[in-house]
């Protein structure tokens, strides 16, 4: 009886990892976005952004280099950016609900739960006498 | 004595109880009736009669169960049903003959809620998607690599949003390159962790 219990539990683990592997996606939007502290403008739709950071740093330029939308998954999606860095993003679980996603950006990696119409900023990186943010949201 | 006047207007007496004259015969009976009592005393005798026998065809009427009847004229009005789509198709067609305007209201009315309830349906369904059940965005773990002078910091901001930020580490402590962020660390905790950094580039 308890053996057969645990091969129950056994195989709906084996399920349910399998789900995520095999079919579990995600869907993210992607921004990359220059930062800089010199004077300049800071797009409409990034004034979110500006007041989020200045708790750091008061970015007087916000520049926004790219939108994708990216369905992430088990397997890494690659996304390389204007500084040559490759960012690498992937699905790392999906419980109740909610979405797990690593994220590796040379020199560092993390792992984030995501928030339903929250923003997940990341530094990627000094560019162009600037700093390069890659911006994970739920698509618009 | 013969009243010649009366010989006249004998025949049309009962008529003009019936209703049965014209405009100007009835008004030529109603100056003779004035002027002649005898023939005003026959129409009232008419008119009585009329009244008895209304009242006993009435009474009659009563008596009778017509439901028997109404249902043999409807068995010989409609000897079999039509089929399902014959009715709903006659049923449509008199309803648009003869109710067009409250059909025509009635439709605009359903398509009116149908345009709005489907596509907020939609939206509802649609409002949160796969993977963005939390209401807020949280960072389990950071790590940088060990070859690097960086360190991440962390912050989770009060309104949902996560920040993470890539500082070089000037300090005696470097080596310290690995960071785990539990989640459950406060904002302030966090930043304590982070030098201040002021320029964009040097982060």
């Amino acid at each position: 009886m308890r053996s057969g219990l645990k091969s129950v539990v056994l195989l709906s683990a084996l399920v349910s990892g399998a789900a995520l592997a095999d079919g579990a996606k995600v869907s993210v939007q992607a921004e990359v976005v220059f930062a800089s502290t010199k004077a300049g403008d800071v797009e409409p739709a990034l004034k979110h952004m500006q007041e989020t950071l200045a708790a750091k740093v008061r970015y007087l330029t916000l520049k926004r280099l790219s939108t994708q939308k990216l369905e992430l998954e088990a397997k890494p999606t690659s996304l390389t950016l204007p500084n040559q860095r490759v960012a690498e993003l992937k699905l790392e679980a999906l419980k109740a609900g909610v979405a797990t996603v690593h994220v590796k950006i040379p020199p560092s990696d993390s792992s984030s739960n995501l928030g339903r119409e929250k923003s997940l900023y990341l530094q990627a990186g000094p560019h162009d006498g600037g700093d390069l943010w890659l911006v994970l949201s739920q698509p618009k | 004595m013969k009243n010649p006047a009366r010989d006249k207007f004998l025949p049309m007496l009962s008529p003009y109880v019936d209703g049965e004259l014209s405009p100007e015969e009835r008004q030529q009976v109603e100056q003779h009736l004035s002027n002649n009592k005898e023939s005003a005393g026959q129409v009232a005798d008419f008119r009585a009669g009329d009244g008895l026998m209304r009242h006993a065809l009435e009474m009659q009427g009563d008596d009778v169960d017509w439901k028997k009847f109404t249902e043999d004229v409807m068995a010989r009005v409609t000897p079999e049903k039509l089929p399902f789509f014959e009715r709903m198709t006659l049923t449509l067609s008199e309803l648009f003959t003869y109710q067009r305007g409250p059909m025509v209201a009635g439709l605009v009315g359903a398509a009116a809620a149908v345009a709005i309830v489907v596509p907020l349906s939609l939206k509802l369904a649609a409002g949160v998607p796969e993977g963005y059940a939390a209401p807020r965005v949280e960072v389990q773990t950071v790590a940088v690599e060990e070859s690097s002078t960086a360190r991440p910091v962390v912050m989770e901001t009060d309104n949902g949003d996560a920040v993470i930020w890539i500082v070089e580490d000037q300090g005696p402590d470097g080596g310290k390159k690995k960071k785990k962020h539990s989640g459950e660390e406060s904002e302030e905790e966090l930043k304590m962790e982070a030098p201040a950094p002021t320029k964009a580039g040097d982060l």
